[in-house]
């Protein structure tokens, strides 16, 4: 096990540098010269060369790249073209947001998977099934920026019963970038600050989660369909033990396994792309961070947030695999 | 979010390498699956839509301001826009942005991940392992960020979103290639055809790919899906298709502004969208269903 | 445990008597405090033994401040990117203009309500005989946010370090020095508070130019201090002081106690940056902000019909226009050129676009400027069928250019507009639609045929769109524009004191830039505001400033 584990550290390195190398070559081969955006309408060509020269632009490319890689090591991401700002800042300050947003997206969309996944997969050709499996079909199909817009709307607007954006409201005086909001509050016991950041929380989260609960819910049904019809379960009922303590106690543990990957891989996804649902909903999270700067030729800011995202990409994975190993006792790493 | 990781429910449910079994006949059991039935109407109402809609509507760009934000009426069914256009109008050939704008993609992320997966399948050793060490690094890559650095690269236009979206899909066909390539290239009618000396790339073309096709379809039919949402979040973010082209993500984001005065010039693009999406989602699904029976849930 | 839950609605009792706690929020927490104190006391508990605390170090969280203070939260459409004053205007403006002014303050500055220049941190100034140099009297006992004292010294150092490219204290960026310092050929501290300014022509512009957001003040130990990371230390000697700055999100300022004018009323202010126009109204309306800057003009009536809101509408001292580079065809033909001003609506984009709230174009300056003639609308009017006749004396049939176009805000909904005049009188426009940054390096590489853009006056002269657009280097570039008359004008302009003899120099300038049908003047938009009912004393700048200086938030 320690082995694998330490092969499977080993086996990051190249994949992080490989996605610094191709996102690092889209961006510096892209069109737009960040230097002209950064100096602007006014600058004269003097201007501009002069700071590509500052920035070290108008250095070989695998030398800007190796500068890059050199500094990342150490832990400095370089500086924001536009703002000056260290990358770092950006991301440590930008994170938590999504964070909190994934987390919460996340386990919204696994209590309504599970459940609606579990009783679809148990009654199979209900009536409940079908409406189940039609529900998670909308969920994969309707665009995101189209049901966030619909919540505010709806709950934002006509029936003013939750904020419409932003994470909590700054007359609170509540750094919005910095730490978890909802958690931070309730350990502080600040239940005004609770309340509002939980409320503010609601529509983004539940926007977000439609698309893992459908997935959820469907591989959670069919994977329960294929376990129960299996060998053991069949010997499991005929020893006359109850529908309930199969599913729980036997079918459960087997069938998770494929959902792991899909929540590992969703969650993944969630903390890298609710671009979408930050844009609509104004959330000052990593996603409409990173947009913004691919707009600006931002290379630095893109370069940190993607670096950032495939480090977590890849500890996803891996603690996938080790979920596996911990609920299927057969699979062994070696 | 769109997370659009091309399904990966799919991906690891489906069988890689099932192959027709003729005995039993598909349409028979494509028909008995009545979900897949309606998304096969949907999708031949929205071809349809496309093809012909356009002839039978006014001019998706024509402006009348003096009769604009109208709602629902005789002359304007589903109203007028901003600019006075006609709304059905502009849905209607919006379909015919989006389903080109959803197979081009798909088309794109097809070829080039069935190219590199039956490559890395059939070569295995280093060059597979380089290939697919390619793929995985895609994966890694959140997929919107992909779209929009594709679409800050080449500019603004569907074009950029097209070639996004195709990207973004590569990875799991190019996935699902190698597994299948890998469960068949040990069979005997391949080695035979080596034995007799037919050239790697023959074997693929003629041997491989068509008996890999299957699986792959069926993928892409859902993947086209996929691609039109993630088209048309390009356009909402503002990043693809440009006025005056009706595309339904950009009508979207552009209805933003009405969204209290006319709600209804958002709500028909994203009626479409969705329809769209489940048209090919359970279309895909039937298809699965017809074609692997061992497959079936 | 008890204690703790009386400690909690004491709090909350304390919070509504104040204000800040609404009815609905208190009823609904007292409910919710019958189930969660004892869940909170534990936690309170464990957080004080620093278990489950988020660190205290720099990214810490920031004390909360519901201490009853009078916040106020305005929303901006736009990021600030930058602070430093210098560097501020360099990538677009961003929303940095409303902001600046209350943050850092220049040796002049605007009235609140209107484009004159009043004294800041100059008390006074005198022009020499020959307007060659200006002489400015530092007001004294001022200090910036940091606690250096201001002095002729440190306006100095921040001047030179514009002007001078090998200054310790340029940085990149700093690309507004060519209009603010216009003509200067030098500064110097003549005296512990007395600044000489000297110019290479007489020019009169000193005062208004000296009123821009990049000059204001910075304080030059906090530039030496922290370098580039300047705009996270930021200090200036405004009436408010930066307390945080989380980029792209918001920016807090609290009221500087020492404020040479009086410190502001306000206790706080909270620069939010919300992007969409619907997202800010709504907000306006369910009290989510206090202020909403630039209001999308459609929705001014709405507003105006809530009791809760005010809107405050004014002029603003901008432009939009149809450039044309006449060094690339079809634009080479004067012809052409003149079947543009004749093809456009302007009436449509009046009402389509603005709802109303728009004066039709007539010269490039702006209503509330000297040179301002509404008589020039009459030069050309809509006239499709002469626009017609005029392509076909010019002999060009089918004809097809791409028509540059901006992606934010009403840019795509005006173009469209545009683009179905020109198509009445046959003319095929393809939209080209680019991000700010690509948009403006296009037209300063000359590649723009035609484009859409507009123009603000910083500096709240007329020279600032005349010189800059039409005479200027950008002339060239982006219009491939020179004339020598026209020149001649702007530069007399320039160094007039009669401002009656100003204005007549520049309807004369603005009748040849008409007849040379260099660009369609598409029209002035108005600006409008939405504010609470409680905001008092808010005033609309022409400039597009938000000078919160004195504002003042009624309770509730």
């Amino acid at each position: 096990m320690a082995a694998y584990l330490i092969r499977r550290l080993l086996l990051t390195i190249p994949i992080l540098l490989g996605i610094s190398l191709i996102v690092f070559l889209m961006l510096h081969t892209a069109g737009g010269d960040p230097a002209v955006l950064k100096l602007g309408q006014n600058a004269t060509p003097e201007n501009v060369a002069r700071l590509r020269h500052e920035m070290g632009l108008d250095r070989p490319l695998a030398v800007q790249y190796l500068d890059f890689l050199w500094h990342a090591i150490q832990g400095d991401l370089g500086r924001s073209y536009r703002s000056n700002a260290p990358v770092l800042d950006d991301i440590v300050t930008r994170f938590p947001a999504t964070v909190e947003l994934a987390v919460a997206a996340m386990l919204i969309a696994l209590v309504i998977g599970f459940t609606a996944g579990t009783i679809a997969g148990t009654r199979k050709h209900s009536f409940f099934d079908y409406s189940s499996t039609f529900v998670a079909l909308l969920g994969v199909s309707i665009p995101t920026f189209w049901l966030g817009l619909i919540f505010i709307i709806v709950f934002g607007v006509w029936l003013r019963w939750l904020p419409l954006s932003g994470r909590v409201d700054p007359r609170l005086g509540v750094d919005p970038s910095s730490n978890f909001v909802v958690l931070e509050a309730l350990i502080r016991g600040n239940w005004t600050v609770f309340k509002d950041a939980l409320e503010h929380l609601i529509l983004p989260a539940v926007t977000l989660a439609g698309w893992p609960a459908a997935i959820v819910a469907r591989m959670t049904r069919a994977s329960l369909i294929e376990v129960l019809g299996q060998e053991y379960i069949r010997t499991a009922r005929a020893k006359g033990l109850s529908e309930r303590m199969i599913v729980w106690r036997h079918a459960y543990r087997n069938a998770l396994i494929p959902v792991i990957t899909v929540i590992g891989l969703e969650f993944g996804a969630l903390l890298g792309g609710a671009v979408v649902t930050e844009t609509v909903f104004a959330w000052p999270g990593i996603g409409r961070r990173s947009v913004e700067a691919i707009l600006q030729r931002d290379y630095q800011v893109v370069q940190g947030i993607v670096l950032l995202l495939g480090v977590i990409f890849v500890a996803l994975n891996l603690l996938t695999d080790l979920i596996y190993a911990l609920l299927d006792p057969r699979i062994r790493y070696r | 979010m769109m997370t659009l990781r091309a399904a990966p429910a799919r991906e690891t449910l489906a069988q890689p390498g099932f192959e027709i079994r003729p005995s039993t006949p598909f349409r028979r059991r494509f028909a008995r699956n009545r979900l897949a039935v309606i998304g096969a109407a949907i999708l031949i109402a929205l071809i349809l839509m496309a093809v012909v809609g356009p002839f039978l509507t006014s001019d998706p760009t024509q402006q009348d301001v003096r009769s604009r934000l109208q709602g629902p009426s005789w002359s304007h069914p589903l109203g007028t826009d901003e600019l006075g256009r006609d709304i059905l109008a502009r849905v209607v050939s919006g379909a015919r942005v989006s389903l080109t704008a959803g197979l081009v993609s798909v088309m794109i992320g097809l070829t080039l991940g069935t190219l590199l997966g039956v490559i890395a399948g059939y070569v295995e050793g280093r060059v597979g392992l380089t290939i697919m060490a390619f793929v995985d690094l895609l994966l890694a890559l959140p997929a919107i960020l992909l779209a929009i650095s594709i679409a800050a690269r080449l500019g603004l236009g569907l074009t950029s979103a097209m070639l996004a979206a195709g990207f973004v899909g590569l990875p799991s066909y190019a996935r699902l290639a190698r597994g299948s390539t890998l469960s068949i290239k040990r069979r005997d009618y391949i080695e035979a055809a080596r034995a007799i000396g037919m050239s790697d790339a023959r074997v693929m073309a003629r041997h491989i790919l068509p008996n890999i096709l299957t699986p792959l379809i069926v993928q892409a039919t859902i993947g086209v899906g996929n691609a039109i949402l993630l088209v048309s979040a390009i356009g909402y973010l503002g990043l693809g298709a440009q006025p005056p082209t009706p595309e339904w993500g950009r009508m979207l984001s552009d209805a933003q502004r009405y969204i209290t005065d006319a709600p209804h010039l958002g709500i028909f693009p994203g009626i479409a969208i969705a329809l769209t999406v489940i048209g090919f989602n359970i279309a895909g699904d039937g298809l699965r269903d017809a074609l692997d029976p061992a497959g079936r849930r | 445990m008890v204690e703790r839950k009386n400690e909690i609605l004491s709090q909350l009792i304390d919070g509504v008597s104040r204000g800040q706690v609404t009815r609905r929020q208190f009823m609904a927490s007292a409910l919710r405090l019958g189930i969660a104190a004892p869940v909170a006391s534990s936690l309170a508990t464990m957080a004080r033994r620093g278990a489950l605390a988020g660190g205290a170090g720099s990214y810490g969280p920031r004390a909360y401040f519901q201490d009853g203070g009078k916040t106020l939260v305005v929303a901006i459409a736009q990021s600030t990117v930058q602070l430093d004053p210098a560097i501020a205007g360099a990538n677009g403006y961003g929303d940095i203009i409303p902001i600046t002014g209350n943050l850092f303050e220049g040796l002049t500055r605007f009235k609140d309500d209107s484009a004159e220049i009043e004294p800041a941190l100059a008390e006074s100034w005198t022009r020499s005989e020959d307007g060659l140099s200006y002489v400015f009297k530092i007001r004294p006992g001022v200090t910036f946010h940091d606690g250096t004292p201001l002095d002729a010294k440190a306006v100095e150092t921040n001047f030179l370090r514009q002007l001078d490219p090998n200054h310790p204290l340029h940085f990149e960026g700093i690309t507004y020095a060519e209009i603010v310092f216009a003509e200067v050929a030098g500064v110097e501290a003549t005296g512990e508070l007395e600044l000489t300014i000297r110019l290479n022509r007489p020019i009169i512009l000193v005062p208004g130019n000296l009123a821009m957001f990049a000059a204001g003040i910075a304080s030059p130990t906090a530039l030496e201090q922290y370098g580039l990371d300047f705009s996270q230390h930021a200090a200036g000697t405004g009436p408010f002081k930066l307390e945080s700055w989380t980029k792209d999100v918001e920016l807090v300022f609290v009221a500087n106690e020492d404020y040479w004018g009086g410190r502001p009323a306000l206790d706080r202010v909270v620069w939010r940056t919300v992007a969409e126009d619907t997202v800010r109204v709504s907000e306006l309306k369910t009290g989510g902000i206090d202020i909403a800057n630039q209001i999308d003009l459609k929705d001014v009536e709405d507003l105006q019909n809530d009791p809760n809101l005010q809107v405050i509408t004014g002029t603003y001292l901008n432009v939009q226009f149809l450039g044309m580079n006449q060094t690339i065809p079809p634009f080479d033909n004067p012809k052409v050129r003149q079947a543009m001003q004749y093809a456009i609506n302007k009436q449509n984009i009046a009402d389509v676009v603005f709802y109303g709230n728009y004066t039709l174009g007539a010269g490039p300056i702006a209503p509330g400027l000297p040179g301002y003639d509404p008589s020039l609308a009459e030069v050309y009017t809509y006239d499709p069928e002469r626009a017609k006749a005029l392509l076909e004396e010019a002999g060009v049939s089918g004809l097809t250019f791409d028509l540059y176009n901006r992606t934010t805000s009403f840019w795509p909904l005006l173009g469209q507009l545009v683009q179905a005049d020109l198509a009445a009188i046959g003319v095929t426009a393809n939209l080209v639609s680019l991000e700010d940054a690509q948009f403006f390096a296009e037209l300063n590489a000359s590649r723009a045929p035609a484009f859409l853009n507009d123009w603000t006056w910083d500096n709240g002269d007329p020279d600032n769109v005349m010189y800059s657009l039409f005479t200027a280097p950008r002339a060239k570039t982006r219009l491939g524009y020179e004339n020598p008359e026209v020149n001649r004008l702007n530069l007399q302009a320039q160094e007039e004191p009669d401002p009656e003899k100003r204005a007549e120099i520049y309807i004369q300038a603005q009748r040849l830039i008409l007849e040379d049908s260099i660009k369609v003047i598409l029209g002035y938009p108005s600006k409008a505001i939405g504010a609470s009912a409680r905001v008092q004393n808010l005033k609309l700048s022409p400039t597009g400033n938000l000078f919160l200086r004195n504002v003042d938030l009624a309770s509730e």
